[in-house]
């Protein structure tokens, strides 16, 4: 099976797990949304630099969800639709924490790594 | 590690939703349209035509298909789903085909449940623990090497080395004692006889058996012989006799003639550390002189009287090997200290060293002390090793079945293959198909267990069922069943399901529906099949033969008096308060007034029942015989009744028996047997001689020989016990007996007048045991019968569905080869030829059967040795039998196919074809 891959070459292809972390980040932030909302949210800080199938958006929540890191229960979205509400747990929150940390001391290594690399030239 | 964790929880999450499986989908097909109907708004109020805003959310949402498929792929537990996908089609199948499905259910209903049967009965008899605290903690200790003194049951141990032991050990948390007793209970209208455990005041503590009603012992129950006469009532024997009665407590009861205070009941299920003999009523071990008149004080802190079982509890971080080896130097100051003592002052030089060599072993206890477990263990291993057999044999039956039943679905699985379905989703469903027939079948055996245990326990002697074995299946049993029932679906599913998902796809696809054959593996391995079927059913056969003759045997045992004629039962005259005078009195009285009944021709009484396992042997001193340092000088010793010779028609060889005229004040006489006279004076008269019972050297030989008998089966038809001394009733001190009728005509006319007779003499004396002594035969007969008939029953199940795998085997290759056949006979072959063909090959399978059983069956048979009597596990004629037998009755299998085979009209066959 073939993921279809759009043409813009500009725009960067989504980390494996950093959509896991951006939804839960989002969640933190935002409180209970749906998921809808979430994609616009990523869309509109991510500034179209990201190029994400919405689609993925629902993989990555049922993923969290069986992890129990987010739960969610049905309601209203705001033009009345009725909508799944996702909303970050306890649990969410601490591995979140663990995630950032993670992900900023990764960040950094491979930043100072690509610095290093670019000096010797 | 917390990715597994992860992993797990994902699968978790995944099987319930699974189990809500409807509602997700939906929920997914919801959000997704949700979403996508938000998108197309958003393109459509940026300017875009409905249609056009159409596509372009469809574009920035991705695959909408294959996010759904795939959401619905991550939310479910695949395991399950293809699980019951696949049970959904075989439950199909089998309805397609109900007489396979029924046949072979039926087959594994018949194999789980003997195993399961045999396993509920090896549970509750030798695996299981007590229901008491920690029981892996409880150990028994066992004082083992040659002891110098007097032994009083298995594994016993001096009081004073009990309590050495409890006050020194580094080991134990808690060291107890306890002693199985016969004790009666007597009411102002009745007597109740009882099964008594003599204990120590840290019995409870030890155990962590807590009160039900009232409080147990603790130490200061237990501190001075007869100063605190208490007990403590099982929780059953209160419910059933005192109707739960929580008034019952501080009253007293008379036991034994002796009054002691009720103080508390135990809690429910607890019965003592005998499970063969569950306790009614626990008292404490220093009631013991008052109760037990032969223990006095003396006798029960003597050191060379062993008389107790010992339990310790072990302390945290101890191990059976470690506290083993922290007891040794204690028990070996122990011996050194009573080697010393005055008991010893006449053990010669031989006797001192052995006692000094003896070592104390560590036991697990938490299982109590059951003499029955001990005979019983062997039997029911040899009992689970046959139907494990009979199991083999059903499942290289449904192995061979299902082998053919793949073969014909080739056709069906090549298609599969070649559209794509994996090998290892075809194997898992095959697997799936014998899996649950191994399950249901599992389940109907678990049922039948049920039965079977029933009719097993038909089998165990009356004096057993203390034991209480439930047939009724609990947590073990089903896990038992369900795990044996998994096995066995791999086992005969495995091969078959790898063999049928090989099939050569373009073949099988190009040839012909009707002549697509199972091609030279799977009949092979059906033929392999048939040989391990006649090896496994012969070795059953020839254990079987070997059991029936053994048993035969012992029927045939003369046990040196008239069986057949007898009556028995017990009076327990001194729990009625006799004493020796008045209780030799109402025994002689007894039986002159049984004599007089009809059909009684004469009575005698005995201390100790004959074949009952009675183990009362002395040490003997004969004067003027020197005994040589290791010789045996050991005797049955049994105290009759005048009448006791006549009446077991036990043969007179010189000399006389007893008389009215011998009694507690006249000269000191015994009857000795034949064996006994031959090993101290050879040829010479025995009659004249003295001798002495008592390991000590100056034990006085003040007993006349005054007549030799026959020697008679004294402890079982299988022990030649034969050195027997008889004492003489009222020289000496029993208050119990076993009083024999021999009567003309039926021996069980006398059973109710007999009854009648000696509760009228005394209300009070408990009469138990009543039977014929040809049913006390048939009952210590029991394990052997047992084993006789069980093992004879599961063989003829063996060797039917051995039969079965060869005959359907042999007429599967009949009808492949109809054409070939038919051409031979269309050709000129004879009747004959074609039947040898067929023929050809059984032979073939069945030699190779025999040829493997036959040296197995060697091998094994050795391990049965000890439960054979009179045969060797080695015997020719029953190993020729046995083959004769199986290898006729498989040519016969055999011969049926062929027979079809040979009188099949040629044309008609060739026609079909």
């Amino acid at each position: 099976m073939s993921k279809g891959k759009t043409p813009d070459q500009k725009r960067s292809e989504v980390l494996q797990g950093t959509l896991d972390l951006m939804i839960l980040k989002t969640l933190d932030v935002m409180g209970p949304l749906h998921g809808y909302g979430i994609a616009r949210r990523i869309e509109q800080l991510s500034e179209d630099v990201l190029q994400l199938n919405e689609g993925t958006v629902y993989t990555s929540l049922l993923r969290l969800q069986q992890q129990g890191w987010i739960c969610s229960s049905w309601g209203a979205s705001e033009n009345n639709r009725k909508a799944k509400f996702y909303s970050i747990t306890k649990a969410g929150r601490k591995q979140l924490l663990e995630e950032t940390e993670n992900w900023e001391r990764i960040a950094g290594v491979i930043g100072k790594v690509l610095e290093a690399e670019g000096g010797s030239r | 590690m917390r990715a597994v964790w992860r992993g797990l929880k994902e699968q978790f999450s995944r099987l319930r939703g699974s189990v809500a499986r409807r509602g997700f989908d939906c929920e997914f097909d919801e959000e997704v349209e949700a979403h996508l109907a938000s998108l197309t708004e958003r393109f459509v109020r940026r300017g875009l035509s409905p249609e056009e805003a159409r596509y372009a959310a469809r574009k920035e949402f991705g695959g909408v298909t294959q996010i759904t498929n795939e959401l619905r792929e991550r939310s479910r537990f695949r395991p399950l789903e293809t699980l019951l996908q696949d049970s959904g089609y075989v439950l199909r199948q089998m309805r397609k085909s109900p007489l396979f499905a029924i046949a072979s259910i039926l087959t594994l209903a018949l194999g789980i449940g003997a195993n399961t049967a045999i396993f509920t009965l090896m549970d509750q008899l030798i695996l299981r623990l007590l229901p008491i605290k920690d029981p892996q903690q409880v150990v028994e200790l066992v004082a083992k090497g040659d002891y110098y003194g007097d032994n009083m049951g298995l594994n016993a141990i001096s009081y004073t080395m009990y309590q050495t032991i409890r006050d020194h050990n580094q080991a134990f948390s808690f060291v107890t004692c306890r002693r199985s007793v016969q004790l009666t209970a007597m009411f102002p209208s009745q007597s109740d006889v009882l099964s008594g455990e003599i204990v120590s005041g840290n019995y409870f503590s030890l155990l962590g058996i807590k009160a039900a009603a009232g409080r147990v012992f603790d130490s200061k129950d237990d501190l001075r012989p007869n100063a605190n006469p208490v007990a403590v009532l099982s929780y059953e024997y209160w419910k059933t006799r005192f109707a739960g009665d929580a008034r019952i407590i501080g009253r007293k009861l008379l036991v034994n003639n002796y009054p002691l205070t009720i103080i508390g009941v135990a809690q429910p299920g607890f019965i003592g550390l005998e499970p063969g003999l569950p306790a009614q009523l626990f008292v404490p071990v220093m009631t013991t002189p008052a109760l037990l008149p032969h223990l006095d004080f003396s006798q029960m802190f003597d050191p060379r009287l062993r008389w107790l079982n010992v339990y310790g509890r072990l302390k945290p971080g101890k191990t059976i090997e470690s506290a083993q080896a922290a007891l040794q130097p204690l028990f070996h100051q122990i011996l050194q200290a009573e080697v010393l003592q005055p008991g010893f002052e006449h053990a010669t030089a031989y006797q001192k060293e052995h006692f000094l060599r003896m070592w104390l072993g560590v036991i697990p206890g938490g299982q109590g002390n059951s003499i029955l477990r001990r005979q019983y263990e062997k039997p029911l291993w040899v009992l689970m090793g046959v139907t494990g057999f009979v199991l083999l044999i059903a499942c290289a039956n449904l192995a061979s079945l299902l082998a053919a039943r793949a073969a014909v679905r080739q056709k069906e699985i090549a298609v599969r293959l070649a559209i794509g379905s994996s090998r290892a989703r075809i194997i898992q469903q095959l697997i799936t198909e014998s899996v649950l027939l191994a399950v249901i079948g599992g389940a109907a055996g678990l049922a039948l267990a049920t039965v079977l245990v029933q009719s097993l326990l038909a089998f165990l002697p009356e004096n057993t069922t203390g034991y209480s074995i439930s047939s009724s299946p609990d947590l073990r049993i089903l896990c038992f069943a369900l795990g044996i029932s998994l096995l066995t679906g791999l086992l005969f599913g495995l091969i078959p399901a790898l063999q049928g998902a090989r099939p050569n796809i373009a073949e099988t696809l190009k040839a012909q529906a009707a002549s697509v054959t199972g091609g030279a593996a799977q009949i092979n391995f059906r033929k392999l099949l048939v040989v391990a079927q006649i090896a496994i059913s012969l070795l059953l056969l020839i254990g079987a033969s070997l059991f029936i003759r053994s048993l035969a045997n012992l029927h045939a045992v003369n046990p040196g008096f008239e069986a057949r004629q007898l009556v028995q039962f017990d009076v327990d005259i001194g729990s009625a308060g006799y004493d020796l005078q008045r209780g030799h009195v109402f025994y002689t009285e007894l039986e002159r007034r049984l004599e007089q009944l009809p059909g009684v021709e004469a009575a005698g009484n005995a201390s100790n029942a004959v074949l009952a396992d009675s183990d009362w042997e002395s040490v003997i001193k004969v004067a003027g015989h020197e005994n040589k340092p290791g010789e045996n000088v050991l005797a049955y010793v049994n105290r009759v009744s005048p009448g006791y010779f006549k009446t077991l028609g036990i043969h007179l060889f010189s000399g006389r028996t007893f008389r009215a005229s011998d009694t507690a004040d006249s000269p000191k006489v015994v009857v000795v047997s034949e064996s006994f006279a031959r090993h101290y004076f050879g040829r010479e008269p025995a009659i004249g001689h003295f001798m002495g019972r008592g390991f000590d050297p100056t034990t006085p030989t003040d007993m006349e020989i005054i007549g030799v008998v026959n020697d008679i089966d004294y402890q079982n038809l299988r022990d030649k016990d034969a050195r027997q001394v008889y004492l003489c009733a009222p020289q000496g001190l029993e208050l119990y007996a076993t009083v024999y009728l021999n009567v003309k005509g039926n021996p069980r006319s006398v059973l109710a007048s007999a009854r009648r007779l000696a509760h009228e003499m005394e209300p009070k004396a408990p009469v138990t045991n009543m039977k014929t002594v040809e049913h006390q035969l048939e009952e210590s007969l029991v394990i052997e019968r047992m084993i006789a008939s069980l093992s004879t029953a599961f063989t003829v199940l063996a060797v039917a569905l051995a039969l079965l795998g060869l005959y359907s085997v042999m007429a599967y290759m009949v009808t492949q080869r109809a054409r070939e056949i038919g051409i031979r006979v269309a050709l000129g072959a004879l009747f004959g030829n074609v039947v040898w063909l067929v023929m050809r090959e059984v032979i073939v399978l069945v030699a190779v059967g025999i040829a493997v059983a036959v040296p197995l069956a060697l091998g094994l048979a050795r391990s049965i040795q000890s439960e054979l009597y009179g045969i060797s596990s080695s015997d020719p004629k029953s190993i020729g039998a046995a083959t004769i037998l199986l290898a006729g009755i498989a040519m016969l299998a055999g011969f049926l196919p062929a027979r079809r085979a040979a009188s099949a009209d040629p044309l008609k066959v060739l026609r079909y074809e």
